[in-house]
């Protein structure tokens, strides 16, 4: 059976609502993105950057945002928030990108492999994120992390013109001596 | 990644500010928010930013278990040096919960250190210090009150959670205790009470555990200028450790 189409039309605005509705419903007005993994060794401590979108119709301070860890192994793991050290703001409907969010202490005596950390963004109004989950991998003691894909481009982009730049100067003499 | 909250999630809620002068009284509200009950929560540290902590003055402090949607208070108290009037300062609570292997917690909460005005009530000026060796907790009151003051200290209770036995009490002084849950140690004497800046050390407790935690306790003062009892003060120390 086919529905007309000025039917359809003027169920538009209704449907659009629900859709808004359940979309408001799905998302959390707060959203804190961080990595899903970082890595370190034991005795290190390491700064956890990540993003936070505010869609709670208020204006944040870094100040007012909050941040909870839970579910982590106290022996292994001290998280602490860093958050609102740095003053900026966070308009309604805006985000903030790559933010220093908390420093995360390896003790000295963990041992290597996956710790677990659950982090909860939650604001002066009460508004809360979902549950985020990281995963610190703590590597053996001595090992040395492996550097970013970007420092090794570069690492490998001086170490190809280091090489090459004997065989110009001897292109040159050649050249000279033709 | 985003997931529910299922398992047991513990969060800040609003927090009550008094600012003396010269101490910082917080008052914090400790929820889980999570679908699962979290048992067995103790507290293991409290900062405000780089503030001096007055209390507790030791770890760890048992908070009790909370259901899921309830709500407990935390209270510490910090130095108020150095903090200065409108600003925010980043109060972080850390501790464990559960049985077994303890999961790890750690809330943090911005705080606005409010202008300081004088405490509602008077408070006696006055701690309790302790030292531990082989199963015993041997105690030292101190009165805090300026020279001159008449508040001299009569009373020293304190909450006990793991069966204890007392051993020692200073010489005027009675104890009383169902040695399970309170120790009294009461002067009736006045020669015997602690005038201001005096300490008195002595009071004894054993018990069969070795660890530690930190319970309630309260000093109450006699006035002998009015013959009354005046101002008390409450706050923690550590005594013999619940089972765990």
């Amino acid at each position: 059976m086919l529905i007309p189409f000025r039917k359809i039309v003027s169920c538009l605005p209704a449907l659009l609502l629900f859709a808004l509705l359940h979309a408001a419903q799905a998302t959390p007005l707060l959203t804190l993105t961080v990595p899903d993994s970082v890595a370190g060794a034991p005795g290190a401590s390491i700064t956890v950057t990540g993003d936070i979108i505010n869609r709670t119709n208020a204006d944040l301070a870094s100040t007012d945002l909050f941040l909870d860890f839970s579910h982590f192994d106290p022996g292994q793991l001290s998280p602490l928030q860093v958050l609102g050290l740095a003053s900026f703001d966070i308009p309604s409907f805006s985000f903030m990108h790559d933010v220093a969010l908390f420093t995360i202490d390896i003790a000295p005596a963990s041992m290597p492999g996956p710790q677990p950390l659950d982090i909860l963004l939650q604001d002066v109004n009460g508004n809360f994120s979902g549950l985020a989950t990281l995963t610190v991998q703590v590597q053996p003691a001595g090992t040395v992390p492996e550097p970013p894909t970007l420092a090794l481009v570069l690492a490998g982009a001086c170490a190809f013109i280091r090489l090459c730049r004997p065989q110009i100067r001897k292109g040159e003499r050649h050249g000279n001596q033709a | 990644m985003a997931t529910k909250l299922s398992a047991a999630q513990l969060v800040t809620g609003n927090a009550v500010v008094i600012n003396t002068g010269d101490e910082l009284i917080v008052s914090i509200t400790l929820s889980n928010i999570g679908g699962e009950p979290a048992d067995k929560i103790y507290l293991t540290g409290a900062t405000l930013a780089l503030a001096r902590r007055l209390s507790p003055q030791n770890f760890p402090v048992f908070i009790g278990n909370l259901p899921s949607e309830a709500s407990s208070i935390i209270g510490a108290k910090f130095a108020s040096h150095g903090l200065a009037v409108g600003q925010k300062y980043l109060l972080t609570l850390r501790g464990v919960y559960g049985s077994g292997a303890a999961q790890g917690y750690a809330v943090s909460h911005y705080i606005t250190i409010p202008p300081a005005q004088p405490y509602a009530t008077q408070l006696l000026r006055a701690h309790v210090g302790v030292s531990l060796s082989n199963a015993t907790w041997t105690y030292t009151v101190f009165n805090d009150e300026p020279v001159g003051s008449p508040l001299h200290i009569a009373a020293f209770h304190l909450d006990i959670v793991a069966p204890s036995t007392v051993t020692g009490t200073p010489p005027n002084w009675q104890a009383d205790s169902d040695l399970t849950s309170y120790v009294g140690w009461l002067s009736d004497a006045p020669s015997a009470h602690i005038a201001p800046q005096q300490s008195l050390g002595g009071f004894q407790i054993q018990s069969a555990t070795a660890l530690s935690e930190s319970t309630a306790y309260s000093l109450i003062s006699w006035d002998p200028t009015r013959d009354q009892a005046g101002p008390v003060v409450i706050d923690t120390v550590l005594t013999p450790s619940r089972a765990r």
